[in-house]
């Protein structure tokens, strides 16, 4: 392996991958915060000059965690497929960038059976922000809960009708407008304040009402800890899906309170006992900044630890994950260019992983960043093909108090971008005079047409 | 009295109160100067903007359950400009709140002395949480000489996350906290405020003054529904490194949540109810 | 806190029968975590409903208490509690019967027997509101954002209210009800009737005598006029000399307008084409409810059937008569529960009223000679300068007066009252307590702490209902 490089007469010297890795990176205020980025442009730029010349192997076999430390690291590195490994783990990163950026969908979806999460953490560092949408568009990934997410031609929205104090009314009051958006496809899904058993069986039991009175065709859950929503279906709760947070380091599910072990249960549960056949019942969110956080990140920088998470994740095929990019505040992500760039290496990163990739275009009050810089995002991965947003109620969420995309930025997007929501539902939102010809319909935005 | 004499009573009042009460013509308001409605000031739970409802009624009826801004109709698949701009200016206030610092002439007017954690600067208070739990060894020399000797209950301000918030509040909280436990008592010092400061600087003012309870009133980090919320955090002897469950958190003191004024009084009991436990946080029973 | 349950009981004993309910009222702290507590009924569910029992009476003036007493006792047997399990409630004399000779001291027996902080009351006013409640008129108001009036059309007395947005904004009763014509058996001889029955019937040219054999025909001539009274009563119609003369204290405002209606009493569920609960009443009751089904009020697929029919009332009473006071209150040293405290109000809305405070609260206190809880609607969020003035006026003009009783609307109580437990003498029994409105002349009962002690309970008694329907 070569650590050091020349680059404009000065010579930068690196002592291992994790400082390579670490200081490659663009600009990120938890980069800075972990004492892991680069001090100055040129030697982020001499970083990636020696990336670029490292190869698959050399990345490989040097996980963030020793694979005998972390059940995480044991899953990525068991899960992949050596023979496809062996094709190309001779190959320097400029040149799987290259391969990537050239590949047709069909190459992609091979090769990413052999990438572990820090070689596709790596590329991502080489990649400029159009490649990124660029490489994922040609990355379709589709799964299947009740419906079936990620076809090409659609882009999906999750109902995130939270409210402060888990008011049902009040947050089906939420969920009925949002759906005359057009917004719930992906799922109905709501973050709860109290996360007792029973709120949740209560919410969820809501969700299934309005599901089945008004006939939609789509997924419910509620966003609980794993362990309430494995009791709340133990307990005979109706549940479509079922929700976890995930880091991308064992130290990092602990402080989760979560294992493999523990997501496999929620699988095999979902498998016996969800009321949705599948087979992709789970749903994760992730974050850069997490590890952290939880001072779980081991010495590495925030990427390759999403890049982790996404590791961790294909294990369980969910039927959603989404990075809920700029929730975790200024510490990690200071500004707007920081938290698109950031959504931009997240969305691609998982859909490299072959996930069924979402985002959650967020930020919170004290980064420095406004809804122009949140839209400018979720345009981004729209053309980037990423599967679903959030919606919530004008990009206000009251309950989380930071503001992601609205149910008016779904159909927007959808309009501008000539895409559509999942076929099922879009039928059911003729019906209701919700969409027509491509548009909003007569009916969008008045959830008086249920009552 | 007996009921009917109350009855008598009553009615006699009533009638009184309805003469006197007659409504009488409010004085016109002239259109003031060129000024145009506060978008901030229209009440977002009663806001109504669909076009053609099928039942408006029922909906608003629905509405009433959720601060959510829904009910907003659109513009196409837009926003329509005056939620647009409701939005902006919301979002505006919270910035304010967060990034801008709590006037020096606001400080003289309390009568604090300011104390800073080794935060340098805003930027760096919002990109450096260690930074912002900690003082200089001088500067936590001086908290411990502005504390007096003996002090049972160590009160302080800090900005946190929005200064808004303190300038809002503390004015109403403080007195209320302060009359409440020296009325029963107790020894507490003279409020200070602590700039660029989070929650664990409890934990160092706490070990170097030997109070047994330390209260920071603090600015929480803005929502759009309000920049002006602020936080108590409370600890029963706090010390560096201790785990956060130890901390008793009352959040949410602003005008539409829990009145300053009411909020210090709960502190009052609070506190009291630390000292006699000699416990805070999940060890306190309440 | 944790959950707490509290059982609650309702009675109501009617012109022609009695009912009694037990529910279960859930408590619980609705504000998220790390917030000041909020302490709120958070569910009310009905646990066991006794059978409908005739009222039992002496003669035609006199209610017979040991039997009615026996009657009770036999519920709560049967529903398997104890008056000692019962935290709260309320028994009400409605109707006829609560202008009985020892109506009065009835109630105040059977409340005492009933349970630790059960209340009596009467008043067609709250009858009114109660059964508005107990039905779901209320909260179908507030779920459909609709004006809903509630009819209960009891044996003697209709008793109406209008809700909007959940609350009551205006109530009257009327002189009619299924029972105001009673038949032998053979339900064509007149056995009895009142004499708002016979002003009905001469208003139709007829003239009432007992033994008197009456024909469908006449029978249903006399019910449909009495359905016309209650359309005069909602506005469906233009208001005849009869109605004004069935009045009982007031009637609905003339202006009435409601988008919905609802029916609950005892003839209600033959306005909706069920048979009664209880089939051996040879009265009007049955024709009654059939004439309105054929009224005004059907015409437009305004009316709706509530949750709650015959038992509305009794609902009411069990289960929505009490409300809990705001979770940060201020008291010391006083007896609880606190029983029937008439309320002086006096204004103060904004700091400019607290000059004025102290004389008009010793004005109050002369009024009501001392013995009165005073109510002020107080200030939302208040500055502390506002809550410190305002202390001393109050202090200094209830210093010699017992009880120290303060009830504010705005929440604001356990500031101003530990302002105020400073300018007392150590040790000075009060209490001041928020987060309920009340009206000039409303009486109250104040139960024991509940909640970890944090809120109390208080049972409102309304006498004088606010008249303005145009709120």
């Amino acid at each position: 392996m070569r650590l050091s490089v020349k680059l404009g007469g000065h010579t930068y010297s690196f002592r291992d991958v994790r400082e390579v890795m670490g200081k490659a990176n663009d600009e990120k205020s938890g980069d800075r915060l972990a004492g892991v980025a680069a001090e100055t442009p040129q030697e982020r730029v001499a970083a990636r000059v020696v990336l670029s010349n490292l190869t698959v192997k050399d990345i490989c076999e040097h996980p963030a965690v020793p694979y005998e430390q972390d059940e995480v690291t044991r899953l990525i590195l068991d899960d992949l497929n050596t023979r496809i490994y062996d094709q190309y783990k001779d190959m320097a990163i400029g040149g799987l960038r290259e391969r990537i950026l050239a590949a047709p969908p069909e190459e992609l979806a091979f090769m990413r059976r052999g990438l572990s999460s820090e070689v596709i953490a790596a590329v991502c560092k080489l990649m400029s922000n159009l490649d990124l949408v660029y490489a994922a568009k040609k990355m379709r990934v589709k799964a299947t809960c009740v419906t079936t997410i990620g076809e090409p031609g659609t882009l999906s929205a999750r109902l995130q009708p939270n409210h402060p104090t888990d008011d049902v009314e009040g947050i089906t009051a939420s969920t009925l407008e949002g759906l005359t958006y057009g917004v719930g496809d992906a799922v109905i899904g709501l973050n709860p304040v109290d996360a007792s058993t029973d709120s949740v069986k209560a919410i969820l039991s809501r969700f299934a009402e309005l599901k089945a009175k008004y006939d939609i065709p789509t997924q419910i859950c509620v966003l609980a800890h794993v362990t309430t929503g494995m009791e709340a279906v133990r307990q005979g709760a109706p549940c479509d899906l079922i929700f976890q947070s995930i880091a991308g380091s064992e130290k990092g599910n602990a402080a989760f309170g979560i294992s493999n072990a523990m997501i496999g249960e929620a699988k095999d549960l979902m498998a016996r006992e969800g009321t949705s056949h599948g087979p992709n019942q789970l749903y994760f969110e992730t974050g850069q900044g997490s590890e952290l956080s939880s001072d779980a990140h081991n010495g590495w920088d925030q990427v390759t630890m999403e890049a982790r998470c996404y590791g961790f994740a294909r294990h369980f095929q969910p039927f959603l994950v989404n990075t809920v990019v700029g929730f975790i505040g200024p510490e990690y992500l200071y500004d707007n260019r920081q938290f698109i760039r950031a959504g931009l290496e997240d969305h691609f990163m998982g859909k490299l992983h072959g996930l069924p990739m979402g985002c959650d275009c967020c930020y919170t009050n004290h980064m420095r960043a406004d809804q122009f810089d949140n839209e400018n995002l979720a345009v981004l991965l729209a053309a980037a093909g990423c599967n679903y947003f959030m919606g919530v109620p004008h990009g206000d969420d009251v309950m989380l108090n930071y503001q992601s995309t609205g149910y008016h930025d779904i159909a927007a997007i959808r309009e501008a971008m000539d895409l559509k929501p999942i076929s099922a539902f879009e039928k059911w939102m003729e019906k209701w005079g919700f969409w027509q010809d491509g548009h909003l319909g007569p009916n969008a935005g008045d959830a008086s047409v249920f009552l | 009295m007996t009921e009917q004499q109350i009855r008598a009573v009553v009615e006699q009042v009533l009638r009184q109160l309805q003469q006197e009460g007659k409504p009488q013509a409010l004085p016109k308001q002239e259109a003031s100067g060129d000024a145009l409605p506060d978008i901030m000031a229209v009440d977002l739970r009663r806001q109504y903007l669909v076009e053609h409802p099928h039942d408006q009624a029922a909906f608003l009826a629905m509405k009433e359950r959720t601060p959510a801004r829904i009910g907003v109709g659109h513009a196409g698949a837009r926003y329509r400009t005056e939620t647009m701009l409701r939005f902006q200016a919301d979002h505006a206030a919270a910035q304010d709140a967060v990034f801008s610092d709590v006037p020096d002439e606001f400080l003289q007017q309390m009568g604090w002395t300011a104390f800073q954690t080794t935060c340098e600067n805003r930027e760096e208070f919002l990109t450096r949480p260690d930074k912002g739990r900690v003082f200089s060894a001088d500067t936590l020399q001086k908290i411990k000489a502005a504390v007096p000797a003996g002090t049972q209950v160590v009160l302080y301000v800090a900005d946190g996350l929005s200064s808004s918030a303190v300038h809002a509040n503390a004015a109403n909280i403080l007195p209320v906290i302060l009359e409440g436990l020296r009325g029963a008592g107790l020894k507490v010092n003279d409020p200070f405020f602590v700039r660029f400061g989070r929650v664990a600087t409890q934990d160092q003012i706490g070990e170097a003054t030997g109070a047994d309870v330390v209260c920071v009133l603090l600015g929480e980090r803005p929502g759009l529904v309000t920049a002006e919320s602020m936080s108590a955090y409370i600890a029963y002897r706090p010390t560096v490194g201790m785990a956060e469950s130890r901390r008793t958190v009352l959040a949410n003191i602003h005008r539409g949540g829990t009145p300053a004024v009411e909020a210090g009084a709960h502190i009052v009991d609070l506190i009291q109810l630390m000292l006699e436990k000699k416990a805070s946080g999940t060890d306190l029973p309440i | 806190m944790r959950e707490e349950e509290l059982l609650s009981v309702g009675i109501d004993i009617g012109t022609s029968t009695t009912q009694c309910v037990f529910s279960r009222l859930t408590l619980s702290n609705t504000a998220s975590a790390f917030s000041v507590p909020r302490i709120r009924i958070t569910d009310k569910k009905i646990l066991y409903r006794a059978p409908v029992r005739l009222t039992p009476l002496l003669g035609a003036d006199t209610i017979d208490a040991s039997a009615l007493e026996a009657m009770i006792r036999e519920d709560y047997r049967e529903a398997g509690i104890a008056p000692s399990d019962i935290k709260l409630g309320a028994v009400i004399i409605t109707g006829e019967t609560a202008r009985k000779a020892n109506a009065r001291a009835v109630t105040q027996a059977l409340s005492r027997f009933a349970g630790e902080f059960v209340v009596a009351t009467a008043g067609p006013a709250l009858e009114s509101i109660l059964a508005g409640r107990g039905s779901g008129a209320s909260e179908l108001s507030a779920k459909k954002g609709r004006r809903v009036l509630n009819l209960d059309i009891g044996g003697g007395t209709t008793n109406m209210a209008l809700f909007v947005a959940g609350d009551p904004v205006c109530d009257g009763c009327l002189d009619l009800g299924g029972r105001l014509l009673r038949f032998e058996s053979d339900r064509q001889t007149v056995l009895s009737f009142t004499r708002a029955m016979q002003r009905i019937a001469e208003d139709v040219g007829m003239v009432l005598r007992e033994g008197q054999r009456l024909t469908d025909a006449d029978q249903d001539r006399l019910a449909e006029r009495m359905a016309r009274i209650l359309e005069e009563a909602a506005g469906l119609r233009e208001r005849s000399a009869l109605y004004s003369q069935l009045v009982v204290e007031h009637g609905l405002p003339e202006d009435i307008r409601a988008d919905l209606f609802t029916f609950s009493g005892g003839v209600a569920d033959c306005v909706y084409g069920l048979s009664r609960n209880s089939a051996d009443f040879c009265d009007l009751g049955e024709r009654l409810g059939r004439a309105v089904a054929r009224s005004r009020f059907f015409e437009q697929e305004r009316v709706v059937r509530p949750n709650e029919t015959s038992h509305a009332t009794v609902i009411g009473v069990g289960a929505y008569s009490v409300t809990v006071s705001g979770s940060t209150i201020q008291f010391k040293n006083v007896q609880l529960p606190m029983a029937s405290l008439p309320v002086a109000s006096v204004p103060f809305q904004s700091p400019s009223d607290i000059s004025g405070l102290a004389s008009a609260i010793e004005e109050q206190y002369r009024i009501f000679d001392g013995e009165c809880a005073i109510y002020l609607q107080g200030v939302q969020s208040p500055d502390w300068s506002t809550v410190s003035d305002a202390a001393k006026e109050i202090a200094r003009a209830m210093a010699e007066h017992e009880p120290k009783v303060i009830i504010l609307r705005e929440d604001m109580a356990k500031a101003l009252g530990q302002a105020l437990g400073r300018l007392w003498p150590k040790d000075t029994p009060f209490l001041c307590l928020d987060g309920i409105e009340l009206m000039y002349g409303d009486t109250v009962d104040i139960g024991a702490p509940l909640g970890d002690g944090r809120v109390v309970p208080v049972i409102v008694k309304t006498f004088a209902f606010s008249q303005d329907a145009g709120r």
